[in-house]
């Protein structure tokens, strides 16, 4: 598949936020000091900004973040939400509720507890009625969101916001999941060069397994260990270089999809 | 749009296991739903609990993947020769062009349940819990693959309510863009008590039987499902129907009440008849989303009126097989295919009559006739709707 992805990508991490923090931590190849409080999305009406679960606010904050830096409508994209785990903190709250004999749930964190709630509340915000998707596929959801969001741009013949985000395994689910750093990113895709900014980028199937390719800068590394979707942290970082490069990103213990990022 | 073709496909539900007790439930009009009859949740309500005993049948080779999910992935895998005709496909075409994509709203969520009522006393997961691969959304479509031997992608869809109807969207993309050659696509959802509890929490569980569009519906009967679907590119020699069209679209209006005029309702349906190149007079017969809410019913009617001309035959089929949330979008799908097929046009069970709040007309009796092109409405929370458009194969 041959499309277009957009100069700039949204991220939001526990020392970044923004394209170009994330470009400035690459130049100094240390992750910044500081820690950032949780991001608040001015998407979203104050109340339910402030309510509104970790794992939407990241989100929305890295989608809007996209759009605006690469000056893209926010109604104006096809959208797939990605996330290996989903949100985290409701479900531990879910199943820690319910294993009480008359369990009391919360209507509200019930119908936050769905896979697509980042991308119910983004549509909400972003007056944004197309085609919103919420996929997972265990440790390789950044590479099936990306396939995904590729193949609505190709089909479609259109643009397609891309939003990679997991949370944190609280106890006791850290058991069953090695994520440990929250991490959202969003990148555009589309069928057409939107400006002479946008890159060229081919996506090919083949069919051997192999390792992620690592992050250049070991506190990258880490971060890309401690959560799903940040196994995708190479894309944004040939990004950032302006450089073509070729990546292989797994799909499953059996292929990967070939990246061919041009300029 | 002239899209894929549906080579072949399978249902399990509580009106049936497999595709001829479905079709013959439905037929003799003898629901799925039973009272109280799940003693994992203490809720005053009528169910639909698949019509087969998942203790049974479950090969021990695949303890490591046991869930109740699973489970009835495998019972639906099983049915109708879809196991045999996907087996063959893959030796046609080799494992890495075939692809899967499976809708579901809880996934193995049921076995985390588990894990956490018997934590241990320090608040972690007992040993016999310790399994990566089941408390994951992707559990089920990583299972599906692991049996079925298919090494394409695999993905998992979940928006709620409209997630097994996306599916199949999808699906037809990989299929137009080349990704793979033949795609398996599966809705899968299983009682747990986190749907329970939660549509318990939003008012939103019927205490008595659900009656879709009827003036006295006061709520819906959640069920559980497996159904599955083989699309590929080209007419199979015995292809069930082809994908005319879909639309996709958001409500952008609220995380668990539709728009209240049905704007994406409209969208999702308006945007099918066009992606499928026909106009709404050619539509044989809609199923319906028809959860039995007060506000989706109501919701759904005006959308309806808005897109369709009237007396078009319209109903709902979750009073045989309950709200299957996320498996609901292919089980209606395969139930919209199979009108095709058999020419017998569901009439809404439990419907006496219809809420004066219900702008559109809905069938209530069962209605023979040839049919060219069906609609299958599905809409979730989120405001995530989905709407696919079949014709006939031939």
């Amino acid at each position: 598949m041959d499309l277009f992805i957009a100069p700039r990508a949204g991220i939001w991490c526990r020392s970044v936020s923004g394209w170009d923090q994330f470009r400035a931590a690459l130049a100094a190849g240390t992750e910044p000091g500081n820690s950032l409080a949780e991001p608040i999305p001015e998407l979203l009406p104050p109340r339910e900004g402030r309510r509104a679960p970790l794992h939407v606010r990241i989100a929305i904050e890295a989608a809007t973040q996209a759009c605006q830096s690469n000056s893209v409508p926010l109604s104006d994209v096809m959208t797939v939400f990605a996330s290996a785990m989903g949100d985290f903190q409701i479900t531990d709250y879910m199943c820690r509720t319910l294993a009480s004999t008359a369990p009391m749930l919360s209507p509200t964190k019930f119908h936050n507890s769905v896979h697509n709630a980042a991308s119910g509340y983004w549509s909400i915000g972003a007056g944004n009625r197309l085609t919103s998707g919420a996929i997972a596929a265990g440790p390789w959801t950044f590479t099936a969101g990306l396939l995904e969001a590729a193949s609505l741009a190709v089909a479609e013949a259109g643009t397609t916001l891309l939003i990679a985000c997991d949370i944190p395994a609280p106890r006791p689910l850290d058991a069953v999941s090695g994520n440990r750093q929250p991490f959202a990113a969003a990148l555009l895709v589309s069928w057409q060069r939107i400006t002479p900014e946008w890159r060229p980028l081919r996506l090919e199937s083949r069919e051997t397994a192999g390792p992620w390719p690592e992050p250049g800068c070991h506190w990258l590394r880490v971060l890309a260990s401690e959560n799903d979707c940040a196994r995708g942290l190479p894309l944004l970082e040939a990004l950032a270089d302006q450089r073509a490069v070729t990546l292989a990103a797994p799909l499953s213990d059996f292929g990967h999809v070939r990246l061919h990022l041009g300029n | 749009m002239r899209g894929s073709w549906i080579a072949g496909y399978t249902v399990s539900c509580a009106a049936g296991v497999g595709i001829a007790a479905v079709r013959d439930s439905i037929a003799k009009r003898v629901t799925g739903l039973r009272q109280r009859c799940w003693p994992e949740a203490n809720i005053d309500t009528w169910l639909g609990p698949v019509a087969a005993d998942l203790s049974k049948g479950w090969p021990e080779a695949l303890s490591a993947w046991d869930s109740r999910n699973n489970r009835l992935a495998w019972l639906g895998l099983n049915q109708d020769g879809f196991r045999e005709q996907v087996t063959t496909v893959i030796q046609s075409l080799g494992p890495a062009r075939v692809g899967l994509i499976v809708g579901t709203s809880t996934s193995s969520i049921g076995r985390t349940e588990e894990a956490y009522a018997a934590m241990t006393p320090d608040g972690r997961f007992a040993a016999t819990f310790l399994q990566p691969a089941i408390h994951n959304p992707h559990s089920t479509t990583a299972f599906l693959a692991h049996v079925l031997g298919i090494c394409g992608p695999a993905m998992t869809i979940s928006t709620a309510c409209s997630s097994s109807a996306r599916v199949v969207a999808s699906a037809d993309r990989w299929l137009r863009c080349g990704t793979v050659d033949a795609v398996v696509v599966a809705g899968v959802d299983s009682l747990c008590r986190s749907t329970l509890y939660g549509f318990e929490s939003l008012q939103l569980v019927s205490r008595g039987l659900c009656q879709p569009f009827d003036e006295h519906r006061n709520g819906l009967n959640i069920g559980e499902a497996a159904a599955l679907a083989l699309l590929v590119p080209e007419p199979a020699g015995s292809a069930h129907a082809r994908l005319l069209g879909y639309g996709e679209s958001c409500d952008a209006f609220h995380m668990s009440s539709p728009h209240p005029e049905g704007l994406g309702a409209r969208l999702a349906m308006e945007q099918a008849l066009q992606s499928a190149g026909i106009t709404a007079a050619n539509v044989g017969y809609v199923n319906l989303h028809g959860t039995g809410t007060r506000s989706n019913d109501a919701v759904e009617s005006i959308a309806l009126a808005a897109v369709l001309p009237p007396g078009i035959p319209v109903s709902s089929t979750k009073g045989w097989t309950g709200h299957t949330l996320g498996a609901a979008g292919l089980v209606e799908a395969v139930l919209s295919m199979d009108a095709l097929t058999t020419g017998l046009l569901p009439g809404n069970l439990n419907l006496e009559k219809a809420g004066s709040d219900i702008a559109y007309e809905v069938l209530r009796e069962n209605v023979e006739a040839r049919v060219e092109v069906v609609l299958s409405n599905s809409f979730g929370f989120g405001g995530n709707n989905c709407v696919l458009v079949f014709g006939r194969a031939n």
